[in-house]
């Protein structure tokens, strides 16, 4: 069931009907009845491992809880209270057994995600290993494994929720209906965001009483995110998908075309996705952590990382950049580096932690090198321009540009979009890391002219063009009234009529120029004789 | 408590009717009009600007409605009828449209062409299904007969609110768009299209055997119901063949459909193929499109033969005398004679 | 608390620790800069600090950090 579509629609509304009649207490139930129902018609069968997921977490969750009981029973809070050592050694023990359970929960959720995701992608690479050095490739593999919806997503959430057990951010839900609505509440399945328990339970719980200003921002939202995905992101798709696959084809200006397109698709597919996600969850009164700020105003890439697909940035940051890079290891090691050199010393953890998340996130993406390497760029990019940053502060000065200038603005942002869609090559390039190069490098070296007739050949009509730009400069003007206010805010503060002409506007404009139907998959028929 | 509950219901409903003005703005606008070039997509929408109540109507695919002209009939024989049939109308669709038309025009006797017995499930043509659905009013018919006629990639959404399919015309608009956004002019004549073109060379079609002469499931299954459905309303049914000199006709398909009107009381088959002679159908002046649509003149002559035929067989009244009938259909006439002596002028 | 707003000072020079209260909300320091912080913090005052603590609160201001300094050492 597509975000997009009458079915989810009429799901949605079923939804909230439900909801909202049923009595306060057993609002989430509503949720975790049709989250089960969303995940069953998508996967059907395939549900069970997002069943097993939430299952394995809540038993883990439960044991946690138990140890955390036991550990105030083995050592009475009086003795901890009066011995230091005493409560050094209860919060060692606790520790221990919690890691414990926590390892196990984690070996299972992320087995599961490995074997079903990145097995083929290993046994692909292990066999090429036997090829060169032995000379066979016998290994068959699991064969094709189905992927269940949403398992990237929900596998991060519901192990950050272990985690965070771990480390006492937050208590264990001792509900397990409650707890599995966690897990697979219908609205970010598809796309995330990657909620934290302590962001999303109270609202998600809790029965929302019906208030007229969630369900009129949830429809604000959806009718955002639904134009973004309609008038930009569909309208693109085709031409990015063609032009990328035809890259032999056609000339450097079109890949270069190409490349800058899908930046723009892919915001304007995700972000408008995730508007739909926050919004359909608004209409429960359930609030979901936002997870795009205007990236393409980022000025560096660290900052787009922390500007894009947010809740997946800040996951790899909390569990697993820092924990890696302040770990006792990396910093002995870094400790042992410093007694040759200094400088590399300091940056030991760092750096080694850096490329560790960044490889990991590109795998997150996909089970392919080309994602991997896709990846380490983003991760040395960041390592070399913090070492450039002194460079840059000196080139600054000498040249008396100032920080905050238009121009230095300018040019910076413009310079990180253009890194990030240069780096999107890896994404686009379905064939592999070979073809990725060829395009980089009919982008540098073979420019040429552009013709309208081949665009529209590529699945770019004039007039595609036309509304995709005039979309894209929509939405770059929002963007810009939503540096200080977002622009749900402003359009609180117009008068009713105002708000009811620009709503009806947009679903005019939606409904005129957005990318569906048969009109753009069939031949025009009027003309047609009989 | 109870203001808020009735401001919600208030804000709902004005957010329900803006959307429904939204929706009908939009699809008046976008709908192809059907006025300026292919008028018959016009045919199924101007049955219910039939002034009278009806006396028969007929259905059918294209050779119908440029073969039976009402207007002429009523001239002859003063019983009020309309051509309710479209390009490539397949037998399920014929059944709904029957259904929609006994709901809002009761007929006397209702005719079906059965020259679409031959396609079944696997027929399937985008243009035709809009141009005989997207003029029936919303019913629950309506979305069924959508339903029937749809391919996958069709969505049925798009019936129901036809600017979801027209809406990629928006840089094809023109000024007919705007101008009859609002009321289209009647472009039809009384559901009769005039073929104003001939096929003067008489050319030898080849006959191209069958193994097998079955009609398909579907198009048979829903001659069943439409069958019974005219036994259950209590309407007389004539199953025909309108005449045409292509050869793809079969007398197994003659016997096969005798033999299924037979099983009911009120219904009958006739193959005026064989009657083209009686008629004097001139093969090489009153045909069109390859031989398989009479044009104005073979439409006159069939006309008279078929209006005859269906006033004698099921006693169709004369209503020529009745001021409420005449005041309308004399009026009909005037612009049919008009117009169609200008076409005529120009096809000679 | 003088050698930890040295640290600090080497860490982003040109802010204002007396006063500064959103180290972490207003995105001044980001995660490199914890980490270098952390990887100093540990060296100079010998403690340990978890990924437990690594929490925006502990981190907002100068006194906080100070705060957890102290709290680390005692344990």
């Amino acid at each position: 069931m597509s975000f997009v579509s009458f079915s989810f629609a009429l799901f949605v509304a079923a939804a909230v009907l439900f909801y909202y009649l049923i009595p306060v207490r057993y609002r989430y139930l509503v949720l975790l009845i049709f989250s089960l129902l969303f995940y069953y018609l998508a996967c059907g069968k395939y549900i069970i491992y997002i069943l097993l997921a939430s299952l394995v977490t809540y038993i883990s969750s439960m044991l946690m809880e138990k140890e955390k009981q036991k550990v105030q029973v083995l050592f009475p809070a009086e003795e901890t209270a009066a011995d230091r050592n005493k409560k050094k050694e209860a919060k060692e023990w606790l520790k221990k057994r919690l890691k414990r359970i926590m390892i196990i929960d984690l070996l299972l959720v992320f087995g599961t995600l490995s074997v079903l995701k990145y097995s083929e992608f290993v046994f692909a690479n292990i066999n090429l290993f036997r090829l060169l050095f032995f000379g066979d490739r016998k290994l068959r593999g699991l064969g094709d494994l189905v992927l269940p919806l949403g398992i990237s997503f929900y596998t991060f959430q519901a192990a950050g929720y272990i985690i965070d057990l771990y480390y006492k951010r937050i208590d264990a839900e001792k509900n397990p209906f409650k707890l599995m609505l966690f897990v697979t509440f219908f609205p970010q399945i598809i796309q995330g965001p990657i909620s934290r328990f302590k962001d999303l339970s109270p609202t998600l719980f809790a029965g929302n009483r019906f208030e007229r200003e969630n369900i009129r921002k949830g429809l604000y939202y959806i009718l955002f995110g639904v134009a973004k995905k309609l008038i930009i992101a569909d309208r693109l798709s085709l031409f990015v998908q063609r032009s990328s696959a035809f890259y032999k084809d056609v000339n450097g200006t079109y890949l270069l075309l190409t490349i800058l397109f899908y930046s723009l698709q892919l915001y304007a597919d995700f972000s408008g996705g995730i508007n739909i996600t926050i919004g359909t969850a608004r209409l429960f009164g359930v609030e979901v952590t936002e997870n795009f700020a205007r990236p393409f105003f980022s000025k560096s890439v660290a900052e787009y990382w922390r500007r894009w697909h947010i809740t997946l940035g800040t996951w790899f940051r909390d569990y697993i950049f820092y924990p890696i890079s302040i770990s006792k290891n990396l910093m002995n090691l870094g400790k042992k580096v410093s007694r040759v050199s200094s400088f590399f010393g300091k940056r030991t953890s760092l750096y080694t932690a850096t490329i560790v998340v960044w490889a990991l996130t590109g795998l997150w993406h996909g089970a392919e090198w080309r994602y991997v390497v896709w990846g380490l760029l983003n991760g040395i990019i960041m390592c070399v321009s913090a070492e450039l940053e002194p460079l840059y502060a000196w080139l600054n000065r000498k040249a008396g540009w100032k920080d905050d200038s238009f121009l230095h603005k300018a040019f910076s942002i413009i310079r990180t979009f253009l890194i990030m869609s240069f780096l999107r090559i890896f994404d686009l390039s379905f064939e592999g890391i070979r073809m990725a190069l060829s395009i980089l490098k009919r982008i540098l070296l073979r420019q040429g002219g552009i013709t309208m007739s081949r665009l529209e050949e590529l699945g770019l009509s004039q007039n595609d063009l036309i509304i995709s730009l005039a979309g894209i400069a929509l939405l770059f003007v929002i963007s810009m009234l939503q540096r200080k206010k977002s622009i749900y805010e402003r359009l609180m503060g117009l008068s009713l009529p105002c708000r009811w002409v620009i709503c009806t506007l947009s679903v005019a404009l939606i409904l005129v120029f957005g990318y569906y139907g048969l009109g753009y998959s069939g031949a025009d028929f009027i003309y047609m004789q009989f | 408590m109870k203001r808020p509950i009735y401001g919600l219901i208030i804000k709902s409903l004005c957010v329900l009717i803006t959307a429904w003005l939204l929706f009908t703005v939009l699809d008046r606008i976008f709908m192809p009009k059907y006025v300026e070039e292919n008028t018959d997509g016009n045919v199924t929408a101007e049955f219910y600007r039939a002034d009278t109540p009806l006396d028969a109507v007929f259905f059918g695919s294209s050779t119908v409605y440029n073969a039976i002209a009402p207007d002429k009939m009523w001239n002859e024989f003063g019983f009020s009828s309309y051509t309710r049939a479209s390009a490539s109308q397949t037998i399920w669709q014929s059944y709904y449209l029957i259904r929609d038309t006994v709901h809002y025009n009761r007929p006397k006797l209702v005719t079906l062409d059965v020259s679409f017995m031959k396609y079944g499930e696997d027929f399937y043509e985008e243009a035709s299904n809009r141009k005989t659905i997207d003029g029936m009013k919303l019913s629950f018919d309506k979305l069924m007969c959508a339903r029937d006629s749809m391919w996958e990639e069709e969505s049925l959404y798009s019936y129901a609110f036809p600017i979801l399919r027209f809406h990629s015309r928006w840089n094809e608009l023109r000024a007919e768009d705007f101008k009859y956004a609002l009321r289209r002019p009647t472009v039809t004549y009384d559901g009769f299209i005039m073929g104003f073109r001939n096929d003067p060379d008489i050319e030898n079609y080849e006959v191209v055997e069958k193994e097998d002469y079955s009609f398909p499931p579907k198009a048979a299954e829903y001659l069943v119901r439409i069958m019974e459905y005219c036994e259950e309303e209590d309407i007389p049914l004539l199953l025909m063949k309108t005449p045409t000199y292509i050869n793809n006709w079969f007398p197994e398909y003659d016997r096969q459909l005798e033999e299924m009107a037979g099983k009911y009381r009120n219904v009958e088959y006739v193959n005026f193929d064989y009657c083209a002679d009686i008629i004097g159908l001139d093969r090489r002046a009153d045909y069109m499109d390859g031989h398989s649509h009479l044009n104005i003149c073979g439409a006159e002559k069939f006309s008279g033969f078929f209006g005859k035929y269906i006033k004698d067989r099921y006693g169709l009244p004369d209503h020529r005398q009745d001021d409420t009938y005449s005041s309308v259909w004399n009026e009909r006439y005037t612009r049919y004679c008009i117009d169609g002596e200008i076409g005529k002028a120009a096809l000679k | 608390m003088d050698e930890l707003i040295d640290i600090l000072k080497g860490i982003h020079p040109e802010v204002d620790y007396e006063t500064e209260e959103a180290l972490i909300d207003s995105r001044i320091f980001d995660s490199f800069d914890i980490v270098t912080l952390v990887g100093q913090l540990t060296e100079e005052y010998d403690i340990e600090i978890g990924p437990e603590d690594l929490l925006p609160e502990n981190f907002n201001s100068a006194k906080s950090i100070y705060e957890l300094v102290c709290r680390l050492m005692e344990e």
